[in-house]
């Protein structure tokens, strides 16, 4: 268990900063389904059509979570409460539905 | 269809797994339909578990393009911004369901110590969750022309 514990890190950050990304509309790439291209810039949607973030908040969440989970020292890792593993997400499913929610009520 | 076949396997593995959690209720005999479902041994599914939720979302990915230009196109022309919205929270719910696998396979590693059993529990619940919300919006969203005539 110990030997892995950075594992526990990289779960907690990987939401987290998936929903960083999603909220400030951050991307370091889009994708254009019409083009069937990926851009570094934003293209004009008359041109390209609409474009789709999701890939590039995966990638920025997976990249993010990785390079912490190596640079936080094991130790601390190891120090973290299973607990938190779970209670993290939960509450990370909660802010989304919330944030969510206009798409419900008008 | 190979997006929903994947899908109702994982369901059927992760649902497996997550009922193997419920207390052996004396209600039912031992031989019981809901006493065999429960009794599995759940640490057989993880790895399975994990690549199918992988190959969930690189399919789920390479369909994506389709949806943005055909069917969210279909949904803001019909004016039904709850169908978006469900869609929205699924994209979001399969990321954090994706970055939630290492902790899972952590968790899921011989031997199963009582002390992580909690842990391991509401982990195997919450990709539970997110891949049965999944599933019923998928289905939902591909059904929705029938639906609104």
């Amino acid at each position: 268990m110990d030997r892995f514990a950075r594992f526990k890190i990289f779960s907690m950050l990987f939401g987290i900063v998936y929903s960083v990304f999603f909220y400030f509309n951050w991307s370091l790439f889009q994708y254009y389904p019409a083009l069937q291209k990926f851009s570094r810039v934003n293209l004009p949607i008359s041109d390209a059509g609409p474009a789709i973030l999701w890939y590039a908040w995966i990638v920025a969440a997976f990249a993010i979570s990785l390079a912490a989970s190596l640079l936080i020292p094991r130790k601390w890792a190891e120090k973290i409460p299973p607990g938190w593993v779970w209670i993290a997400p939960v509450v990370l499913v909660l802010v989304i539905l919330y944030y969510e929610k206009h798409w419900f009520i008008r | 269809m190979l997006h929903v076949l994947v899908a109702v396997t994982l369901l059927g593995s992760l649902t497996h797994q997550a009922f193997s959690f419920m207390r052996r209720t004396p209600r039912f005999s031992p031989n019981s339909i809901v006493n065999r479902y429960r009794s599995v041994h759940s640490p057989t599914f993880t790895n399975t578990i994990i690549v199918l939720f992988l190959l969930q979302i690189v399919l789920g990915g390479l369909l994506y393009p389709r949806y943005r230009l055909d069917v969210r196109s279909t949904l803001e022309d019909l004016q039904l911004r709850g169908a978006n919205g469900l869609f929205e929270i699924k994209e979001h719910f399969a990321a954090v369901g994706l970055g939630l696998l290492p902790a899972y396979w952590l968790f899921w590693q011989p031997p199963l110590l009582p002390e992580y059993a909690a842990t391991r529990k509401y982990l195997t619940w919450l990709l539970a969750s997110f891949v049965w919300w999944n599933f019923l919006v998928g289905e939902y969203l591909n059904n929705i022309k029938g639906l609104y005539p």
